[in-house]
Order: structure tokens, then sequence, then C-alpha cells
């Protein structure tokens, strides 16, 4: 007896679905986007308005350091003390930009001998552009890791690493 | 007899047959974005919209952005928190100035009516968070301390008192 093919088992044979080339091509499109799409970082600078105070100074500090850094359309002059007086000039250089090297490294040496200040007043010319401003107090705030370390003493006497320079940064100019 | 079982069992089998799919390819490129969103990662949570008519500074800075009002400005623009306040091209958006040319009345309405926002959410529910008077300041490099002093002056005098000037990373 001769029996009829089964067609049920025909129906029942199922194709393996290839995604394959589906997967190759969204593989390509996110590559593409990821290219293409821009992760910027952005960070920020943090800096107090001055307050106005009608109190007496402390009279516990001594000598207090009470640095200003004067940013003018051609020179950057750093002055100290109170009344305050000026120290150190410098100049723009033939290439039209500062030496912010060289500035920064006034200010390591500067910190060694006040490692507890950690405040700066900054007065900058109105025609200084925000770049140049940034430039400035990247160069007044923050210690390079190529810096000559620079150690102070904790409330329990124990050597602390300094991490920053003159880290907080007041703009002294901004009511006039 | 024994043929019946052996159809069952054919049958059974059949059924038990699931549907393959090859997740090779889709796992590599999982790995590959998981990768790129790792880099891209921000773990302050702030999202800062630079308009394309700014272009940041680039700083060594690397504190992480805090939370605040965004301040936007560019050549001709002002926005808050990504709403535009001033066009100098737009004579409904003009720019005005008071107290002898140091505060952009614009600006200083929009920040003070922020400001008074969160103060009146802090007084209906102690959960919200206080008002910090902290404002993220996302300048155009090329603007003049000129004018960037007028723009902090106003926030100043609007009661925010922490400036956080938004820079782009050097690794960028």
């Amino acid at each position: 007896m001769i029996r009829i093919p089964s067609t049920k088992r025909k129906a029942k044979k199922e194709e393996k679905l290839n995604l394959t080339p589906i997967m190759d091509a969204v593989f390509i499109f996110i590559f593409f986007l990821l290219m293409s799409a821009s992760f910027l970082k952005i960070y920020e600078i943090a800096s107090d308005i001055p307050i106005i105070s009608d109190q007496e100074p402390p009279k516990d500090q001594k000598n207090p350091l009470a640095l200003t850094l004067t940013a003018e359309t051609n020179s950057i002059t750093f002055s100290r003390g109170i009344p305050s007086r000026s120290f150190k000039t410098f100049k723009r250089e033939s290439n039209g930009e500062f030496n912010y090297e060289e500035i920064h490294q006034f200010l390591v040496d500067l910190k060694k001998q006040h490692v507890d200040e950690n405040t700066i007043i900054f007065e900058p010319s109105g025609d200084l552009t925000y770049e140049e401003i940034v430039k400035i107090m990247d160069a007044v705030r923050m210690l390079n890791k190529t810096d000559e370390a620079i150690y102070k003493k904790n409330k329990d006497g124990i050597d602390e690493k300094v991490k920053e320079l003159f880290s907080k940064i007041i703009f002294s100019n901004l009511m006039s | 007899m024994s043929r019946a079982r052996s159809m069952r069992v054919r049958r059974g089998k059949k059924k038990n047959t699931g549907f393959d799919v090859d997740i090779t390819s889709l796992l590599d490129i999982l790995t590959i974005l998981l990768v790129f969103l790792l880099q891209s990662y921000n773990s302050s949570g702030v999202i800062i919209n630079v308009p394309k008519e700014i272009s940041l500074p680039v700083s060594k800075s690397e504190s992480i952005n805090n939370f605040g009002v965004n301040v936007q400005v560019s050549k001709s623009q002002i926005w808050v928190n990504d709403t535009e306040i001033v066009n100098t091209n737009d004579p409904e958006k003009e720019q005005r100035f008071d107290e002898g040319g140091r505060r952009i009345v614009p600006l200083y309405n929009e920040l003070v009516r922020l400001k008074e926002t969160v103060k009146q959410a802090e007084k209906l529910s102690p959960e919200v968070k206080k008002f910090q008077g902290v404002v993220n300041l996302v300048f155009d490099k090329s603007l003049k301390y000129n004018y960037l002093k007028r723009v902090m002056y106003t926030c100043a005098s609007a009661g925010y008192k922490e400036f956080k000037f938004v820079v782009m990373s050097e690794s960028n």
C-alpha cells in the first residue's frame, strides 16, 4: 500500500529567520550616529559675588596676603596686602598672548609661602574676552600634575598635599 | 502499538523546537554602544544646553556642574533655561538697561520670577529643594568682560550669589 506523503509535515516546517543582514545594517547605522554625535564634556569654574561688610576685619591674622590680580589689556599685575601694593607685573608677549605658564609658576612659588591662602581678588579690564579670562583663571586656580608638590599641616599635625592654588576667585569690580 | 507511540514522541519533539535567533551581532552592537555611553557618562545629572550661537572656552577645570538656573549669553541673544529673553535683532525682545546701564531689565525680571517660583514652592512643600542662588553662566568665548559684568551684576542683584562659569573640557 502506498501512503500519500504527509502534507502536515511540510506545513509545519519553519524557516529560520536570518537576522544577520539586518544586524549588520543596524550596526553600521549606530556606528554612523555615534560618530556624528558630539558628546561635549562640560565643567564649571565657581566664583562667588563679593560681599560688602561694615564689620571690623579679624585681628588674629597677622599679615593677610590679600592677593589681587588686575588684568589690563596689555599687562597682568599682582598686588598684595592692605592697603594693596603691586609687586609683580607680566606683560603681554609679542604673539599677543600672556605667558600663562610663567604666571602659573609665579603663583606656585607664592603658594609655597602662603599655603593656607585660597582666595584671589580678580579685577579684569572691560575689553578682555571671556576666553582670556578663563585662561587666566585656569593659571590661577589649579595645581598641575607636573607642578612641585606642596604640603601643609592639617589640624592633626599631619602633612597634607595641597591640591589647589588660589581656587576661590572673587570678581571685585562687578558693582563698578 | 509501537508505531503509535513513535508518532506521539515525534509530535512532542516538534512542539519543543523553539525559534532560534542568533544574537551574537546584537551583543556586538550593545557592547560598542555601552563603551560609548560610559565614555560620555556624566555623574552630575545636570543637563546644560549650549545653543549653536555660543562657542564655549576651553578650560582645564574638572569640577562637575551643579543644578541651578542656566543663563546662556551669545553676541545678540540671552536665554534663561533655554527660553529666549533678549534678542537684539527682535524689537519685541530688545535689551533694556537700568541702574546706569549696569542691569539688564528683561534678564533681571526673569531671574526674579524664577526665584519667586522656587520660594513659593518651598512654602507649599518642605520637601522642595531650597533656593540655592546658583546660576550656570554659559557665555560665548568672544564676549567682552564689559558685557559679562552686566550679566553678572544682573544675576547678583536678582539674588543669585554663586556663579558657575560653564566651560568645555580640553579633552573634547
